[in-house]
């Protein structure tokens, strides 16, 4: 759920939906192997409340 | 490691709803601390029953006190023609107003911000071990006023589906 803050309220964002070139663009997309790089290289340590 | 995430359950939040909103100091400009906190409070209320996963960010150095900043997690969608394509959506990214736009020496130069995204992104990649996901999803909040919000998304390899600029998003698988 995404929000937006609109008038004093906050908005729930209704979901994307692509269409046409935009689509076409979106799944051809290059994964950026950098950063998967980096992500996957960095240790995260993770505790529960 | 110099820093820590933790994670929070819907108990936990229970217990610490207030302190997480309190935990941490909002714009200097008054409209936007109104905007942050209650988008802030709106991730902590839907993080307590499920709909999205919080973590907050902590120094284990002890050179940055507090929480640093906090990142919301959830499962989504995103509709390409009519094919709906697994995603995982970052309903929230904030930094602690402190510890905006610094890069810190003992995090490897990174900004929080980037920390936060890199965790996303790892997070991304844990999911996809057990289930099928292709894109990490944002809406940048006024990405079309905030300028500097959308070119640090960008400089992180996020890019606006649409020409309206609206939602952005990486392919990670």
């Amino acid at each position: 759920m995404a929000f937006k803050y609109e008038n004093g309220k906050v908005i729930q964002v209704s979901m994307p939906h692509i269409t046409g070139e935009d689509a076409k663009k979106m799944l051809n997309a290059k994964i950026p192997k950098e950063l998967v790089k980096r992500i996957q290289s960095r240790k995260f340590v993770t505790v529960s409340a | 490691m110099a820093y820590q995430f933790t994670s929070y359950t819907p108990s936990s939040i229970a217990v610490q709803k207030r302190s997480l909103i309190n935990a941490v100091d909002f714009s200097d400009n008054p409209s936007k601390a109104i905007r942050e906190k209650a988008l802030l409070s709106q991730a902590i209320s839907y993080a307590s029953n499920n709909s999205t996963q919080l973590y907050s960010l902590k120094d284990t150095t002890g050179i940055l006190k507090g929480i640093l900043g906090y990142i919301a997690l959830s499962a989504s969608e995103v509709m390409i023609n009519d094919i709906k394509k697994p995603a995982v959506l970052i309903d929230l990214l904030f930094v602690n107003n402190k510890y905006r736009s610094k890069t810190y020496e003992h995090f490897e130069n990174l900004k929080i911000s980037e920390l936060l995204l890199e965790y996303a992104g790892a997070e991304f990649y844990k999911v996809r071990e057990h289930i099928g996901v292709s894109y990490l999803i944002l809406y940048p909040e006024r990405g079309r006023e905030n300028k500097n919000l959308v070119a640090f998304y960008e400089s992180m390899g996020f890019t606006y589906a649409t020409k309206k600029h609206e939602w952005m998003y990486i392919k990670l698988s």
